[in-house]
């Protein structure tokens, strides 16, 4: 047996807080929560007010179709993506958005109803399916008793589509069951874009800078355009109402809602988040979020399979902004930075060597940037990933370097005087060790 | 406000014995060409139509290619390999029903070469579809079960050539090598414990009390126990091996021996436990027993051994679906 002698200098930084987190902040709360806690009330509020733009122009398309409208609508869909992209840095770390239990779970844990994906579009309308027949059965078709379909199913009186019964709906059966949120809408709007029999043809709709092209008929002529502009309706006022419970959740000036627990500022005490819990859910979050949801769930499902079907954005083509903006929201969080003003103290500040994570944020912005480029002038993110195109290597490469992002997390935490340890770092949605 | 942070550092001199050549080439290269052959005969069986045989090497290229997935640290070693197993293999990578699709193109006029355009059509997840639920003898299904096979044969091939390009990483930091090696076992033992067993026996989170042999990872197949079988043996091979100098000696030396050993405990308990179950078995006691035993291999790698050694672990993937 051949033994290989080595000696190993190992460097502990040992860091040891000798004051309590209390006795250090006193009865101020902790500066990095307060930059994190006023970022999320901007981002929120930004996100609702964009919903409610969207709202309105859904309202004058279905009141009065016209591809004027439509594209106005489309447009609003497109804008409230933006500020809402950005929020998604907020979720995985047990805040009302998506916690999995606790109090503020009253706020009604929006996340699924707001941007489930990937969805099962032919649930809702018609679809070309891979054998090139039109899809039937679905939620727009049936009037009457609707069965989704998959596990333990069950059926919905859908005579009329209201908000409740979409709440019903989604996710009934499955994940995949889809009903409300953003991605019902953009189907609605734009409608199928994908070549399910296969999607290097094409043929459903042709070209790299083209997306769904749901005809102004459906909104017209079609013998259920009544009840698209139901749904679309009904859609819309969910989205706009489960974002006003997120910004009621991190309202300023009120002493009983999440941002006071978490900022240890709430009138009923019992409520209030212990700082170091706070911050290790908020680094464990970001970390996981950048990594497995983003690099991951997001952008290596679609490059690696290849598929058009896991492209966040696959009706509108919009996956590029996406992305763009779900890693704008992490660089909010991580330098205290929002719309250009400084929220004071950042996440990344206590880190002494920044070398490393930075160079990795600069590389991802070059190939974000490449991606948005190429998205608008030569072909969208469903033609980047074909397997043959040169920009899937890049694209590959840049879920590479956030998912390094991502493992950054922990030493980030570190300086800040956080250890993170395995049941921080796993998918809390998913896992409980 | 009272603040007080005091910094030390401490500069640790230990003298250990790495996990090295021996290591690296009787477990991790050894599998990998394993693996290779297996693909070799089942090409053999293929070509011959014999479908007795073929799904019998399928179950020999299941278990050899756990062993190589268990100790898969090559993406570590270079970033360029980091995805190659996701084209051999789509397990919880993969939110398409490829199932649907391969049934579309036994059924099209395309050819084969264009109509099998995504990597998880080449996997060893369509391959064990194929082989299982259609007709070997027909002259479509045979190719596309051969094109299957020798994609990957060529991805398996491509890793042995990667680990032999980049080995020298590994041996040169032998501290490097024992921090990717454990946070490989970290991540591998998570996906066993959650998605292998707890998501078909129930007792994962996200499939909490609904139990379902269905989601077991080759259930098509029947082949769900040899490929947790193989992992643990393989994990065997990484911490509990009298051959050679392994990651359990190691950790005896960095003076982590009371955790090391409920590693070998636990991971003994989730060999036995293992070896009396059959297929139809993760959904009542064998499969909670299974569960309870991989969660302290889980528990001991991650908590005790990653903190007693020092080692900083990376951010746990999740899956994707």
């Amino acid at each position: 047996m051949k033994v290989q002698k080595i000696i190993i200098s190992s460097f502990l930084a040992v860091v040891v807080v000798i004051s309590t987190v209390s006795t250090f902040w006193g009865d101020e709360a902790n500066p990095l929560l307060i930059a994190y806690a006023n970022i999320a009330t901007a981002n929120y509020t930004d996100a609702l007010n964009d919903a409610k733009t969207l709202k309105e122009k859904l309202k004058d398309f279905t009141n009065s179709p016209t591809m004027v409208l439509m594209e106005n609508a489309k447009a609003a869909w497109l804008n409230a993506r933006e500020s809402y992209g950005q929020t998604e840095a907020f979720r995985l770390s047990n805040g009302p958005i998506d916690a999995e239990e606790g109090w503020h779970t009253s706020y009604g844990v929006p996340e699924g109803r707001l941007n489930a994906w990937p969805l099962d579009e032919n649930m809702i309308d018609y679809t070309i399916n891979a054998k090139g027949k039109k899809t039937t059965g679905n939620i727009i078709d049936t009037k009457g008793i609707f069965n989704p379909g998959g596990e333990s199913p069950l059926a919905i009186d859908v005579t009329t589509i209201t908000p409740s019964v979409l709440v019903a709906l989604n996710e009934n059966g499955g994940e995949a069951n889809v009903a409300t949120g953003y991605h019902a809408i953009e189907f609605l709007l734009w409608g199928q874009d994908q070549d399910y029999a296969n999607f290097m043809k094409d043929s459903v709709t042709h070209g790299a800078l083209v997306a769904g092209q749901r005809t102004l008929a459906d909104y017209t002529t079609d013998a259920n355009a009544d009840r698209r502009k139901q749904y679309l309706n009904a859609v819309a006022s969910l989205v706009v109402s489960d974002l006003e419970s997120m910004v009621s959740a991190w309202a300023d000036g009120d002493s009983a809602n999440y941002k006071a627990a978490l900022l240890g500022k709430n009138s009923d005490t019992i409520k209030n988040i212990d700082t170091k819990v706070a911050l290790r859910q908020i680094f464990s979050g970001l970390g996981v979020f950048i990594k497995s949801e983003l690099a991951n769930e997001r952008i290596a499902v679609a490059v690696l399979t290849p598929s058009e079907e896991d492209e966040h954005s696959c009706f509108s083509d919009n996956t590029h902004r996406d992305i763009t903006q779900n890693f704008q929201g992490f660089k909010n969080l991580l330098f205290g930075t929002y719309n250009s003003v400084d929220y004071g103290v950042a996440l990344i500040d206590a880190m002494k060597d920044k070398t490393k994570l930075m160079n990795l944020i600069v590389s991802v912005n070059t190939k974000i940037n490449q991606m948005n480029t190429l998205a608008q002038v030569s072909r969208h993110f469903d033609y980047q990933i074909r397997p043959n195109d040169t920009q899937a290597r890049q694209i590959k490469k840049l879920k590479n370097e956030l998912r390094a992002i991502g493992d950054q997390m922990i030493y980030v935490a570190k300086s800040n005087g956080i250890d993170l340890t395995v049941g921080y770092i796993t998918d809390a949605q998913k896992t409980k060790l | 406000m009272r603040y007080l942070m005091a910094i030390v550092f401490l500069v640790v001199s230990i003298g250990v014995n790495a996990v090295g050549e021996k290591f690296f080439n009787q477990v991790i290269i050894a599998n990998v060409v394993s693996a290779i052959t297996n693909t070799e005969l089942l090409i053999d069986s293929i070509n011959q139509a014999n479908s007795t045989s073929a799904k019998m090497q399928f179950g020999n290229l299941v278990s050899s290619w756990k062993k190589v997935e268990t100790t898969y640290l090559l993406g570590d070693l270079n970033e360029d390999y980091l995805d190659t197993p996701r084209y051999i293999d789509i397990f919880h990578n993969n939110n398409e029903d490829i199932k649907s699709q391969l049934d579309l193109i036994i059924n099209s006029d395309d050819a084969l070469s264009s109509a099998m355009y995504k990597h998880s059509h080449k996997t060893i997840n369509a391959l064990e579809y194929i082989l299982f639920t259609k007709n070997l003898p027909h002259q479509r299904v045979k190719n596309m079960a051969l094109m299957i096979t020798k994609s990957i044969k060529s991805y398996l091939s491509e890793i042995l050539n990667g680990y032999k390009a980049h080995q020298s990483k590994f041996f040169e930091s032998e501290q490097y090598a024992s921090a990717i090696l454990l946070n490989t076992l970290v991540g591998g033992t998570y996906k066993l414990k959650e998605w292998r067993v707890g998501d078909v026996a129930g007792l994962s989170k996200k499939f909490k009390n609904r139990p379902n042999n269905h989601r077991a990872e080759y259930a098509i197949s029947g082949n769900s126990m040899n490929a947790i079988k193989a992992i643990l043996a393989t994990q065997a091979q990484v911490i509990n091996s009298p051959d050679y100098q392994d990651f359990g000696d190691i950790a005896r030396q960095f003076k982590a021996s009371k955790e090391i050993n409920q590693a070998i405990s636990a991971l003994n308990d989730s060999i036995v436990n293992a070896s009396s179950m059959s297929e139809f078995d993760f959904i009542n006691n064998k499969g909670k027993r299974l569960y309870q035993s991989t969660n302290r291999l889980m528990k001991s790698y991650y908590i005790s051994l990653m903190d007693r050694l020092g080692f900083v672990s990376k951010v746990l993937d999740a899956d994707g679906d």
